[in-house]
């Protein structure tokens, strides 16, 4: 039985989105990871992926989307169920979404999102600016912060931006399938704190409005780097190049444990 | 997941269009998805309930959006202080300009008066009881003071405030900062002559439930502390303690003598806060009762889905 899912990566800039993308390739093009879905057949044509997968392998940060990727179709089997999936995933800058929050008609954005079956949505683990009378005290980061006299979309908290895109997805599609990937898990994992849990109570603004608007949701925490490249501390480069070797570098938390299997987030979107 | 939200924007009532405001200028429409509304679109939000009205009110530097950043702040990270879930917003970009705009108070910044002049005025939330059910829609009038500025000396600003005289309840800002100093007449007439004007006009409902509010009321402490500053005597700190609380009865009384001729305020309805009064477990315990307030539907009961509260808010002139 054969599937034709259509999929569409959504997040502001710096999300994650085409690291996710690059490590998903370069973790499972060969097959024989014992992960939930592998490539059933090469998309056919991968020069970007293969660029963006040589960054990957050479532990250097995936440069974000310099240019709208639309025609990115992977064949996929389920390993279980031996099913089989054609998902295009087109990678669109962040900067494509930021235009909608900005009043544009994105059309290549709005003609992907009126066929989407479900989304792979990006979120970034930063906290929300708050106001210096909630901390009760001066920080002297929230001293050397200088806003913008004017008023910009940069000036919007990054989850509110969120919520303002998935209002507009709800406002074009309606109640539609999410995985929302968390990236730089990596950096997260000390937390020891399960995903949802941590949505609910750093982000609950966020997490009420996604209950209220979405019925079928799951949280994942996902480090596609398998660390932070500026702060290694003990994942030297040998060890992390052995890491790649063994695809025990990338990958998927609940917020307590690592799953090396980086295909999850998508596996669980083309489960009925 | 509960029930869908039946409150959404009505995108074929009604075409957003440029509005004449003060000034004579333009109001050009936002650039930004979800920012906040001018009054002729708000006929554009649609509710199956009739949303409740509150105007905030005051002129420039009062404290309004300080008050309204307190709010979404509360909203956004605490609602079990407010026993409310927040679940949908046509305006947070809205929000997110009053935010911006407290930031850049933090660093003695602020936007030129004729971009807040032109930015839209109305912005909506709904809210659910802590469970998410029991759904209403709040819209809150939140007026540059700039125009509030303008009112004090025009009646034709004034007839254009249709958020005012259809308000469920209005908040009538007083600023505490000016109040306070002994040079306080000039900031009591421009007071008198806002409320005097917008009574002159008819545009205030004896169905509207009125609040006064006294912003920056952390100052009077503030005052006290520095005049008993180096002072050891108890009986001498007392006695300027009593002082600096009576001068403050006299100030109070004073705006009180302005605003019971010209509207009823319930003595319960009077609030003394600090709008900034949101820290942590250490909140403005007035401020969060005065939010509580405010969020309460003042109609509970439904009205008939043909009756459309917000055209009527705009049309009926």
């Amino acid at each position: 039985m054969e599937n034709y899912i259509k999929c569409i990566a959504v997040g502001l800039q710096d999300t994650g989105k085409t690291s996710y993308i690059t490590a998903f390739w370069a973790i499972e093009r060969n097959g024989n990871t014992g992960h939930l879905l592998t490539f059933d057949k090469y998309p056919s044509d991968t020069s970007y992926l293969d660029s963006m997968a040589t960054l990957w392998f050479d532990q250097t940060a995936v440069q974000r989307s310099q240019i709208n990727i639309t025609d990115l179709t992977f064949d996929l089997i389920h390993m279980e169920s031996g099913c089989k999936f054609q998902m295009a995933i087109p990678d669109f800058k962040g900067e494509r979404f930021k235009l909608i929050l900005q009043n544009k008609t994105v059309e290549e954005v709005d003609n992907w999102l009126k066929q989407a079956d479900c989304l792979l949505f990006f979120l970034s683990p930063n906290p929300e600016k708050k106001f210096n009378e909630e901390y009760g005290e001066i920080s002297q980061e929230k001293e050397d912060y200088k806003p913008l006299v004017e008023f910009t979309v940069d000036a919007i908290d990054e989850w509110i931006q969120n919520i303002e895109l998935l209002k507009y997805i709800h406002e074009t599609r309606g109640d539609l399938k999410i995985a929302f990937c968390v990236s730089k898990w990596d950096t997260m994992m000390s937390k020891n704190t399960d995903i949802e849990n941590w949505i609910r109570y750093e982000h609950l603004f966020f997490y009420t409005f996604v209950k209220h608007h979405f019925s079928n949701v799951k949280y994942f925490g996902v480090s596609a780097q398998g660390l932070d490249y500026a702060h290694r501390g003990e994942m030297t480069e040998e060890k992390v190049s052995e890491l790649t070797d063994q695809k025990k570098r990338a990958f998927v938390s609940n917020g307590k444990n690592r799953d090396y299997d980086i295909t999850l987030p998508l596996s669980w979107l083309l489960e009925e | 997941m509960s029930e869908p939200v039946n409150i959404k924007l009505n995108t074929e009532i009604a075409t957003p269009q440029a509005t004449q405001q003060t000034e004579g200028a333009i109001i050009e429409e936002s650039t930004y998805r979800y920012d906040a509304l001018q009054n002729v679109d708000v006929n554009r939000l649609s509710s199956t309930r009739r949303p409740t009205l509150v105007t905030l009110f005051g002129i420039s530097e009062c404290g309004k959006t300080t008050f309204v950043g307190s709010l979404f702040a509360i909203l956004c990270r605490r609602p079990q202080l407010l026993k409310s879930t927040f679940i949908d917003s046509d305006t947070l970009t809205g929000f997110q300009r009053r935010v911006h705009t407290r930031f850049l108070s933090e660093k003695g910044l602020s936007e030129p008066p004729r971009t807040q002049r032109r930015a839209g005025s109305i912005l909506n939330i709904v809210l659910g009881d802590e469970h998410g059910d029991n759904q209403r829609m709040m819209v809150f009038s939140d007026l540059s003071g700039e125009i509030y500025n303008d009112a004090a000396s025009k009646d034709e600003v004034v007839l254009q405030q249709t958020a005012v005289k259809y308000a469920d309840k209005l908040v009538i800002f007083v600023d505490t900062e000016k109040l306070l100093p002994a040079k306080n007449n000039a900031y009591k007439a421009s007071f008198q002559s806002l409320l005097t004007r917008f009574k002159e006009n008819s545009m205030f409902s004896q169905n509207t439930e009125y609040f006064l509010v006294f912003n920056k009321a952390d100052l009077v402490k503030e005052k006290t502390n520095k005049a008993v500053e180096g002072i050891t005597d108890d009986v001498e700190i007392e006695k300027i303690r009593d002082e600096v609380t009576n001068l403050w009865k006299q100030r109070k009384l004073s705006i009180s003598n302005i605003v019971s001729p010209i509207v009823a305020v319930p003595s319960n309805n009077i609030y003394e806060i600090c709008s900034k009064g949101i820290e942590y477990e250490n909140e403005d315990t007035k401020l969060i009762e005065l939010f509580n307030r405010l969020i309460t539907e003042k109609t509970p009961a439904s009205l008939s889905p043909e009756y459309n509260w917000i055209q009527k808010l705009v049309k009926i002139k």
